[in-house]
């Protein structure tokens, strides 16, 4: 939250007088839709005149000056989400500003707003948010989903068996960016490979996108980026919302959640989310089901309790996956040897609760005290053919960080105490034709740790320095330095440098699941070490005027540079592969740019490039990573009606070709050329909307690009032959859904 | 079909361009984008009003409707109920009061 520091610009009307300006006006604190009260001590100032005040009892402030104008007036108070407007020219006027708490979560800023993807401009760091009406341009269904219209984030098909989606960002798996649910990291271990779909879509109120290294307040995981989610709050919660979803898939989704508020100190909110796949698809007629069969409920409860000078959340997640792919009758609760059959059978049961506790102080109004708890239990049982995995790990977390200034506002410190435990017992059997090993990989990890990050906020520019130890209990001291700048070049241009370690405990069995979806045996290295990255990038933004509409302009480069990897070597050989440590180098250079402009009233295009050298060695060579796409390109069409009853949407989505592995056929040749097509994907979505409910239809893959043969050795499914992992694109081809969703606001 | 939806909504759109919709502008005190918001929310979905469309800056809203199905001044008296005057009609005081704080006259001043 604290990173959702926000540019607001206020209309304003002018008039003209002289130079001498004299700015007066009261700032309130956001209580609810209906209340405000005076916020005594917030600090407002002209940001290029240097000169401001301090608000008093009352909340007003007044300032006299002489000043170049333009100028911008920013209003900070710790805890709040800082505000700026614009100053034209002088008039005489009383200001009366309204500063939300960061405790109110985004989505009232966001109405003000109303943009759905934006880059947040008083951020330092490089953070792409996007709000619900971005999350609505494609019935995302879940987490995984729901970046499929964007392009910093790609989604993809991990393999060609399990259904399950896979994300990328910068060229990298999914597993180097740290994922984290309202600034509690999540989604390790066992959840790495199916845990996005355990987060339903309609849960999520915002996504924030962070490139390269985040915070350090958050652990030290961050390696190509950080994405955060925010749930649904109690406190703005809808009082009852309905999404209905089906597909010719076959595919039917139930969403529910409501909320109330119970005094005003206690809110609460629930969700239920039901899904299943009931329908047998085999388009390509190999025998095997496009779309794995499965039922998913997941169920969340949570609690908000906020008084004056405490704030207290407890929230507890409970989820469960069955899913049962591969060969078409295949029966997951049936043997699979006396069926004949190859089956993928998942069953994921996922436990969480969380909590958050906020301390603020009356005497030191510019301190607080927030302590987060997150506890996790997880069983993931999985079968691909003759190779079976049963985990289960136990993970506790509690991070307590105090914030406070320093001298004034524009020196910020926050400093705190982190303490994970992760207990971690795996058993991966393989009866593979050429290969019978049974591997027990538990583990233990224990890590207490300490942080501190520094902000200054200048008038132009802002640099955050950051800095982690952790003592692993494995792997002893790790140290974790981070750095962002923010500099405004213009009112309307910033730009961001960031450079920082990420430091990571692999776990070559779930960082490599869908690699099950092969015969070919693994041969693991011994001794692991830990993952070790370096990340430095620079990115550009501007705001500008195109015939005289609204546009964004931006541009970046990263570098990830890695010091450790467990690299997946498919190139030594390809009768197995192997997993070791990184022998020689491993890095990524992603440059990306995005252009987004409103050519007419309420029609947005958004488009972006992006180019991806990721390299690692493999085979004894620097080789291109396998199925990262040199070029990826990305355009969006919205259109909102001008009643707002009818929106648009349009997306289509280039994958540039991308390195396959090697293999053998089933007659003992090779494939030859290991390049992938160039995957093209149209998307689109018409919404219309009545007074308290609005219903969708949409398309997925509208060109019905598909893979005609996926897997190799489809018919001798336990054959040394038999891959499922050279799946880079759809099997099933065309998709069309339709759905509605119903809302109660709250009175 | 998809894209038979577009050009089938584009179609009904073009249908409705017919001489008794009438295009008004009505001054309101509205003042933010919570109020352009609230007065929009509740007209777009009006049977009669084909759009509305709130101007920040001189606080006018433009509305297209069709005069055989509301007249003006029930559009007017749609907007008071809201809490905000239309032209000379008056916001009606109890909605107003219900109106956030900063929506109120003066909120913003």
């Amino acid at each position: 939250m604290r990173y959702i520091l926000f540019f607001l610009i206020i209309i304003i009307s002018w008039s003209s007088f002289g130079q001498k300006i004299s700015l007066q006006g009261t700032i309130n604190s956001y209580i609810d839709g209906k209340n405000t009260s005076p916020l005594f001590g917030a600090e407002v100032f002209l940001k290029n005149a240097k000169i401001g005040d301090i608000t008093d009892e009352k909340g007003s402030f007044s300032i006299r000056t002489d000043a170049e104008l333009p100028d911008t007036l920013i209003i900070r108070y710790s805890g709040y989400h800082s505000d700026s407007l614009v100053i034209n020219e002088w008039e005489e006027n009383n200001y009366r500003i309204t500063l939300y708490p960061q405790f109110v979560s985004d989505e009232v800023i966001i109405k003000a707003r109303r943009e759905n993807s934006s880059i947040m401009r008083l951020d330092p760091r490089n953070v792409e948010n996007l709000s619900q009406g971005e999350l609505r341009k494609a019935a995302c269904c879940n987490l995984s989903e729901s970046f499929e219209t964007n392009a910093t984030v790609d989604v993809s098909l991990a393999d060609g068996v399990s259904g399950s989606k896979r994300i990328q960002m910068m060229g990298l798996n999914g597993r180097y960016t740290q994922l984290q649910f309202e600034n509690i990291p999540f989604m390790h271990n066992l959840d790495q490979a199916f845990g996005l779909s355990s987060v339903p879509g309609t849960w999520i109120q915002s996504i924030q996108i962070t490139k390269g290294a985040g915070t350090v307040t958050n652990g030290y995981e961050s390696m190509a980026g950080l994405i955060n989610l925010e749930y649904m709050k109690p406190d703005n919660i809808e009082r009852l919302f309905v999404n209905g979803y089906g597909s010719i898939q076959g595919r039917g989704e139930l969403n529910i959640h409501g909320g109330k508020e119970l005094n005003n100190k206690w809110s609460t909110a629930w969700f239920v989310h039901g899904a299943s796949v009931f329908q047998e698809n085999d388009r390509n007629k190999d025998g095997f089901r496009d779309v794995p069969l499965g039922d998913i409920l997941i169920a969340m409860n949570r609690w908000k309790y906020s008084a004056e000078l405490f704030r207290a959340q407890i929230g507890v997640k409970i989820s469960h996956t069955d899913q049962q792919g591969g060969q078409i009758g295949y029966n997951r609760y049936e043997n699979q040897a006396s069926q004949g059959l190859y089956g993928v059978g998942i069953r994921n049961t996922n436990a969480e609760v969380f909590g958050k506790t906020g301390f603020l102080f009356e005497k030191d109004i510019f301190s607080s005290v927030g302590v987060v708890y997150y506890a996790k239990y997880n069983e993931l049982n999985t079968v691909f053919g003759n190779r079976t995995l049963n985990a289960v790990e136990k993970r506790g977390y509690v991070n307590a960080m105090h914030e406070t200034i320093l001298g004034n506002t524009n020196h910020k410190l926050k400093s705190g105490l982190s303490f994970v435990y992760d207990d971690l017992e795996q058993t991966m059997d393989d009866r593979l034709p050429n290969d019978t090993t049974v591997r027990q990989f538990d583990r233990t990890e224990i890590v207490p740790g300490v942080f501190s990050e520094y902000t200054y906020t200048g008038s132009r520019s802002i640099v955050v320095l950051g800095a982690r130890a952790d003592y692993h209990n494995l792997y002893a001291w790790q140290f974790t330095p981070r750095a962002n700048y923010k500099l405004s070049l213009t009112e309307k241009m910033d730009i961001r440098l960031t450079a920082g370690r990420g430091f990571r405990v692999s776990n070559y069995v779930t960082d490599n699941l869908s690699l099950m979806a092969t015969n070919l045996p693994w041969y693991v290295d011994n001794d692991i070490q830990p993952e070790v990255s370096w990340n430095f990038g620079g990115s550009w933004m501007w705001d500008f005027k195109l015939f005289d509409r609204k546009a964004t302009w931006t541009a970046d480069l990263y570098h990830t540079l890695f010091e450790n990897q467990l690299v997946v070597d498919r190139d030594e050989s390809s009768d197995y592969i192997r997993m070791g440590n990184l022998d020689g180098s491993s890095f990524s250079n992603v440059f990306q740019t995005d252009f987004k402009f409103e050519p007419l009233k309420r029609f947005e295009i958004k488009a972006a490039y992006k180019f991806l050298d990721v390299r690692a060695t493999t085979g004894g060579q620097l080789e291109t990573v396998l199925m990262v796409p040199k070029h990826r390109g990305f355009v969006n069409f919205a259109y909102e009606s001008r009643n707002h009853r009818w929106a648009y949407d349009l997306t289509l989505s280039v994958f540039g070709a991308q390195r396959l592995a090697k293999v053998k056929r089933p007659d003992g040749t090779f494939t030859e050329d290991n390049m992938s097509e160039v995957v093209p994907m149209l998307s689109g979505q018409i919404t219309h909307r009545f007074k308290y409910f609005e219903l969708y239809l949409g398309g997925e893959n509208m060109l019905d690009y598909r893979l005609n043969d996926p897997i190799i050795d489809a018919s001798n499914p336990f054959g040394e032959n038999f891959d499922a992992t050279r799946v880079y694109s759809s099997i099933y081809g065309v998709n069309v859904y339709a759905g509605f969703r119903v809302s109660l606001n709250k009175k | 079909m998809v894209a038979f939806l577009f050009v089938m909504s584009g179609y009904v759109k073009a249908q409705k361009n017919k001489p008794k919709k009438r295009v008004v502008f009505i001054q309101t005190n509205a003042q933010c984008g919570d109020c352009k918001e609230r007065i929009e929310g509740v007209l777009n979905f009006k049977s009669g009003i084909i759009y509305s469309d709130l101007n920040m800056d001189d606080k006018k809203v433009e509305i297209k409707y069709n005069s055989k199905r509301i007249s003006l001044a029930e559009i007017k008296t749609i907007i008071s109920e809201i809490g905000y005057d239309a032209d000379e009609v008056k916001a009606v005081e109890s909605a107003q009061s219900k109106l956030p704080g900063c929506c109120q006259p003066g909120g913003h001043d």
